[in-house]
């Protein structure tokens, strides 16, 4: 493997809510740099590897279907800025931190759009296809991710990662930038709210079915 | 410490069937490889990756669409058109939508974000194991350290005189291209999805983007005025086009980079209205700054 240890200015930190500072100043001029044929085969090396990881990710960390492939774009485009100064071995933790905070910020730009679309979108909800014509696994992924919506989001990114995504918590723990006790308690509590979410849900599912099967 | 059981392993019937769909979903094809095209790294083709590698791709290439199905009417409505997206031909146009607005990404060049601080991606401390994550491993790939031993190595001059990392835009007529790189079109036609709308949907798209991509480059050239006549060609071959934001957002630009006062009035105005009308479009950062530029003289 490749280089060992972090690179100095790499320092762990709160990933999940840390606000973007959006580096104005540095827009322009950094944006214009070529990038040289070994940076080039990393990044897309680091790319092919995680692009699909990423994307799924972001959009169970909550960023709109209609947003992640911009969300998703968006982290790799930090990538391809600091595919110099990112450590080989750590790019997907690397990748990993910068999602979380990308979808913590389109989650914010998300909750302030919908607030004033809430309206239309029941609309569109409503003009959407009927349950017959989804099928059942994109019903279970709806249902999953309404779940994951209900949780707080320390949880859910936590969930996410070592239910679906399959990481170890030993992993989890330095992309997150927690200790790994930090972690394996998240774990404990995402699973309890998650069941007590998933629970509910089915009671009002079933509640649910059984006045629309009185109507009709 | 161990860690406990996974839930998957030790769960009902539905959740189980949740924690499947999650595991199996995943970016379009097509996506994946507007990505790769915006990040100039197009020409390598998406090929062994996404294409190749992830059944899930293919089969979820449906998924993701119909799974989008509502939101795209959020999508629709942001943009201003009150369309409302019913029947599946519409997802499919929705899924394109998202793809399109990937390939035409101003690209490396122009992040949308500036990007995080530097101390912010958090390093993990020893865990090579992260690669023991699932994911849809393509094929032969390299480990990226036998890329690049040295990540500190090769400072880069700040000054740009070679070409900026973009690929080259492939010309409409990609469907030519070598077999290492499938046409987008290609992007499985799922079972699912009925085929009708996907390829014209795909040549359109391909079609628009040459045109942004004209602008683009133009832009890039420092020429916002050809830029401009760029964006008017688009906007007169496309009035409907998908990917209007991407072409407001880069008027917006060129104008204030052209910079004089009746054009950074405009762009003022433009970008103002672009906020207003999307305001959860991940491109109202950099039309915020774009903006925040006009105002000063």
């Amino acid at each position: 493997m490749g280089p060992v240890g972090a690179p100095e200015h790499m320092k762990p930190g709160v990933a999940a809510e840390m606000p973007f500072e959006p580096d104005v100043a540095g827009l322009l001029t950094q944006a214009e740099r070529p990038m040289d044929q070994g940076s080039r085969a990393d990044l897309r090396t680091m790319f092919e590897e995680n692009y699909a990881f990423i994307w799924r990710i972001l959009r169970r960390f909550g960023v709109a279907p209609q947003n992640v492939d911009d969300s998703a774009q968006q982290v790799f485009l930090v990538a391809a800025r600091k595919i110099d100064v990112v450590d080989r071995a750590k790019a997907r933790s690397f990748l990993l931190g910068t999602a979380l905070r990308v979808a913590a910020e389109a989650r914010r730009a998300g909750a302030r759009a919908r607030e004033e679309v809430r309206e239309d979108l029941d609309l569109v909800a409503s003009a959407a296809p009927n349950p017959e014509q989804l099928t059942e696994k994109k019903r279970a992924l709806e249902r999953f991710d309404a779940l994951l919506d209900e949780m707080p989001f320390e949880l859910r990114a936590v969930f996410v990662l070592y239910e679906v995504e399959g990481m170890s918590t030993h992993d989890i723990a330095p992309a997150l930038g927690l200790p790994r006790g930090t972690v394996a308690s998240r774990l404990r509590r995402a699973r309890e709210e998650f069941d007590g979410l998933a629970k509910r849900a089915k009671a009002r599912a079933a509640s649910g079915l059984h006045r629309e099967g009185r109507a009709s | 410490m161990k860690d406990p059981q996974r839930l998957f392993d030790a769960t009902d019937s539905s959740t189980r069937a949740m924690l499947e769909a999650a595991r199996a979903d995943g970016p379009s094809p097509r996506t994946h490889r507007g990505a790769a095209i915006a990040l100039g790294l197009g020409s390598l083709g998406v090929a062994s990756g996404t294409v190749a590698s992830s059944a899930a791709a293919a089969t979820v290439g449906a998924g993701a669409a119909a799974a989008t199905a509502p939101v795209a009417g959020g999508a629709a409505l942001a943009a201003g058109t009150a369309v409302k997206w019913v029947g599946i031909a519409a997802l499919v146009g929705a899924a394109s939508w998202g793809a399109a607005e990937v390939a035409t990404r101003p690209t490396p060049t122009t992040p949308t974000h500036a990007a995080a601080p530097l101390n912010a991606p958090t390093v993990a401390t020893g865990s090579p194991r992260m690669a023991t994550t699932r994911l849809p491993s393509p094929a032969p790939d390299p480990a990226p350290t036998d890329v690049a031993p040295s990540p500190l190595a090769a400072p880069q001059p700040l000054a740009a005189p070679p070409p900026p990392p973009v690929a080259p835009r492939p010309p409409p007529s990609r469907r030519t291209a070598s077999a290492a790189t499938p046409p987008l079109d290609l992007a499985p036609p799922s079972p699912r999805a009925p085929a009708p709308a996907a390829p014209r949907a795909a040549s359109t798209l391909v079609a628009e983007t040459a045109k942004l991509e004209a602008a683009r480059a133009a832009l890039q050239t420092n020429d916002p005025t050809r830029a401009l006549t760029a964006l008017d060609d688009y906007g007169s071959a496309f009035p409907r086009g998908v990917l209007a934001p991407e072409a407001t957002v880069l008027r917006v630009e060129a104008l204030a980079r052209r910079g004089g006062a009746a054009d950074r009035a405009a762009a003022q105005r433009l970008g103002e209205a672009f906020l207003r009308e999307h305001p959860a479009s991940p491109l109202c950062e950099r039309v915020r700054i774009l903006v925040s530029q006009t105002s000063i003289p």
